[in-house]
């Protein structure tokens, strides 16, 4: 009876000791910062956000949810949470945003808050962002910040999607002799401009949104599918102002355009755009 | 101030007045002016301008190669390959008389005042052009294809021109015995008569900077540019509407100012600004001879019928007198 009683008391102490120091323990830590509490609460690493559809009942939409990698956006913010949860409470969006708009919201729809072009908080704003890199303003100088009617399943990825096509077959060099009258032929180095563009894309966000390198080749193939083989550039491109589509440009500009807007936006110029001989050889 | 000398006044203070209004009813209706419908223009696209003056190339070639155009016409100097190593600087802004059109370089500080802008420069060809209207023998012709055309023949080299422009478009042959204005006619001798297909400059540029359409379908086309990626351009055509509205136009990403376009000219076609003054010249020219001539005429009336009633009063008077004296 007397030993139990000292065992039990032992035990007491134990933990009003353990309790004591892990008291104190939160305490420093509390003190030491916010942030490392907050990273501390580990979020899953993989949230599915519902793809509901705008006003409709959570969960009800035909759209498949989003899969997104809580901790890669933490990393890639710095640890920063009101980069995102910019009222400061790490509550989820849609306790404010919901999918109806309510006034602690600002009426600000779920769908709203997640596609806004212009917000910095929202999915799209800050991932519009992060194309206005060099590296990437090359193919993305182009392409209006916003949701694009034809790309919902870049993020609303269907896990049975099919797997990314594959890189059809490309020439090493093509020889561009459009211009042949007036100048030498241009070799263009088709090899070491894919090479570019996949140095440039080998970041988390690039392949995780470029569904393989078939996409990269889309900058300026820019109407062919994923994973086909492009057709010639003066299929489309032919002479200049034709009535069908006068905004088309004719194949010199299709060419002079996607060259030089491409080298000037990604800051990238072996030549001046001014030296025409510094790519068309004189002709002799 | 005698009584009728006020009253007289007031008259033709009145008339003037009236026929102020029926002139401002003129001009109004006058001023409703849309441009020529299915007119052919230019756009101008500055963020696609790489300043490799092929456009400049392209009018000097059409331009030098016609020797049997009729009086006047000059052999533009080819450029030499030179140039294109070189832009010119930001302070040649102006042509010469040389050439009709020219590329200048820019460095805005919209863009850190580092990376270039190029503009390319030319006659505006105003929809109400100022030069044709200040001209008082009608050398220059709006035509209803959109270039404003220069009949030399009938130049007298007032260079009124020159001062009415804003844009500081024509040029003049100082250093000619038999001078004439020089500017840009968007190739229209050449185009009308199935030389060319578009202006040497536009067929000449490899970006594509320059587009040759029609003037709606230019306006709908940049709007469309600027509509299409938001923040990559102004939201602004430069010469929709400046000055009554140009065929030239220019659709840019940094301030216009900044690359050499004023940006203060107002919308007012410039024959606007002078129309209701001019108007009032023929009026008051018919006018006030006939009114004052008038008031003239009744004063003198008057003045004749009042000395023969004096005459009449004074002899009747004397009479009467003569008669007292002679009783």
């Amino acid at each position: 009876m007397r030993m139990v009683k000292r065992f039990s008391r032992s035990r007491w102490g134990r933990v009003c000791f353990l309790t004591l120091a892990l008291s104190l323990a939160s305490a420093l830590l509390a003190g030491l910062g916010v942030g490392v509490v907050d990273q501390a609460k580990a979020q899953s690493p993989q949230i599915l956000m519902s793809g509901t559809a705008i006003g409709g009942k959570p969960g009800q939409s035909p759209l498949s949810k989003v899969q997104f990698n809580h901790q890669k956006h933490e990393a890639a913010v710095n640890g920063n949470c009101d980069a995102c949860h910019h009222t400061g409470s790490q509550e989820p969006c849609s306790s404010c945003h919901t999918s109806q708009g309510s006034p602690e919201g600002g009426n600000v729809q779920l769908s709203q808050a997640m596609h806004d072009a212009k917000a910095k908080a929202s999915c799209v704003g800050c991932h519009y962002q992060e194309t206005r890199k060099p590296e990437c303003l090359g193919c993305h100088r182009n392409i209006a910040p916003g949701p694009k009617k034809d790309n919902c399943s870049v993020c609303h990825q269907d896990p049975k999607a099919a797997p990314a096509p594959a890189v059809p077959a490309q020439p090493d060099t093509v020889e561009i002799g459009s211009l042949s009258k007036r100048y030498g032929a241009c070799t263009f180095d088709h090899a070491a401009h894919v090479e570019a563009l996949k140095a440039a894309a080998k970041g988390d966000l690039a392949k995780a949104f470029h569904s393989g390198d078939a996409a990269l080749c889309q900058g300026c193939h820019h109407h062919t599918p994923v994973g086909e083989t492009p057709s010639k550039c003066g299929t489309c491109h032919g002479k200049a102002f034709q009535k069908e589509d006068p905004s088309r440009p004719g194949l010199m500009a299709a060419y002079h355009i996607q060259c030089n807007q491409c080298h000037k936006a990604m800051g990238v110029e072996p030549v001046a755009a001014t030296d025409c001989t510094g790519c068309h050889a004189p002709k002799k | 101030m005698k009584r009728r000398n006020f009253l007289g006044l007031a008259g033709a203070a009145t008339a003037t007045v009236t026929a102020t209004a029926l002139t401002g009813n003129a001009k109004a209706s006058g001023h409703s002016f849309e441009g020529y419908p299915n007119s052919y223009g230019v756009l101008f696209d500055a963020s696609r301008c790489i300043g490799c003056r092929q456009c400049e190339m392209g009018c000097n070639k059409i331009n030098s190669e016609n020797k049997s155009e009729a009086k006047p016409w000059i052999n533009l100097p080819a450029k030499d390959a030179s140039v294109f190593a070189t832009p010119p600087a930001e302070d040649t802004v102006r042509t010469d008389s040389t050439m009709f059109t020219l590329v200048n370089k820019f460095e805005p500080q919209a863009l850190g005042g580092k990376s270039p802008v190029y503009k390319k420069f030319q006659c505006m060809h105003c929809k109400e052009p100022a030069c044709a209207s200040a001209c008082f023998v009608k050398a220059f012709t709006k035509t209803p294809e959109g270039a404003v055309t220069y009949n030399g023949s009938v130049c007298v080299g007032c260079r009124y021109c020159m001062v009415a422009c804003p844009w500081s478009v024509p040029t003049y042959q100082f250093d000619k015995l038999i001078p004439y204005v020089k500017k840009c006619h968007m190739c229209h001798p050449y185009i009308t008569s199935g030389k060319a297909q578009v202006p040497g400059c536009v067929g000449a540029c490899p970006m594509e900077a320059l587009v040759w359409g029609k003037r709606e379908d230019l306006v709908k086309q940049a709007w469309e540019r600027i509509g299409a990626v938001p923040g990559k351009y102004l939201p602004h055509v430069y010469g929709e509407h400046e000055m009554g509205g140009t065929n030239w136009l220019y659709i840019s990403h940094v301030p216009f100012a900044q690359i050499g376009l004023a940006e203060d000219l107002g919308e007012t076609p410039a024959p606007e600004l002078t129309s209701g003054a001019l108007g009032l010249v023929p009026l008051v020219a018919c006018l006030w001879p006939v009114l004052l001539g008038g008031i003239w005429q009744i004063t003198k009336w008057k003045d004749r019928k009042a000395g023969e009633a004096t005459q009449q009063a004074v002899a009747e008077a004397v009479a009467l007198e003569r008669a007292k004296a002679g009783k």
